[in-house]
């Protein structure tokens, strides 16, 4: 087992967002969908879409690097 | 006697309030049929509702005079967060926010944690105006990923 270390920001309003920049792998969002999945609402997503050519579609964007979900 | 104000959200799952509200240490009760909430002295109040958190459970590590926490469920199936002013103003305190930013806030939480069992949360931080920081780790099967701001 591998471990992913992720920053996140919980708004005011109850957005959560995940700041994933730096990543190595393609797997990140794969693992992370749950949660967006989960929390549901708009979601406007991460890093280089190079990184995570595995990513379901519509999940990847350009810049900035965040996931965001709200409730 | 506090005043009650009331105010819609937009979770419909009880076990979804629940969550929140375990993510929050605040021990709620259950009932199929809403009850009258009390308040400190035990006297019934008007608002009725499903879930309850008894104002005798809190913690302010204050005095008991909290009067009930309650979630009335509308026939929509959305529910009503019945909160007294004097509890509104403990609760802040206690969590150094408003209640109801703290409680959306406890509910993505506890989904997240939901959605990613493995997840451990090993920072975390509220900033004045609110905002939540910090970080947590996942397990992931046979993978290498660093990610980081």
């Amino acid at each position: 087992m591998a471990q992913i270390a992720v920053n996140f920001k919980l708004t005011p309003d109850g957005v959560m967002e995940y700041e994933v920049s730096g990543a190595t792998g393609q797997s990140c969002l794969r693992h992370l969908k749950p949660l967006v999945d989960a929390l549901g609402g708009e979601q406007m997503i991460v890093a280089k879409p190079e990184m995570f050519v595995d990513a379901p579609v519509g999940l990847v964007h350009e810049a900035p690097q965040t996931i965001q979900s709200s409730i | 006697m506090s005043h009650y104000n009331s105010v819609g959200i937009e979770i419909k799952s009880v076990e979804g309030i629940l969550a929140a509200l375990a993510e929050l240490k605040l021990k709620p009760i259950v009932v199929d049929k809403p009850v009258a909430l009390k308040g400190y002295e035990g006297d019934k109040r008007e608002q009725l509702a499903h879930i309850v958190v008894p104002g005798r459970t809190y913690d302010y590590g204050l005095t008991s005079v909290s009067n009930d926490l309650g979630f009335y469920r509308e026939d929509d199936g959305r529910y009503t967060m019945h909160v007294s002013e004097y509890d509104s103003g403990m609760l802040h305190r206690r969590f150094s926010r408003p209640f109801g930013v703290a409680f959306k806030q406890a509910y993505a939480m506890a989904m997240a944690k939901q959605a990613l069992p493995g997840l451990n949360l090993t920072s975390q931080s509220v900033a004045a105006d609110g905002t939540v920081t910090g970080s947590f780790t996942i397990e992931v099967p046979d993978q290498v990923v660093s990610v980081g701001i």
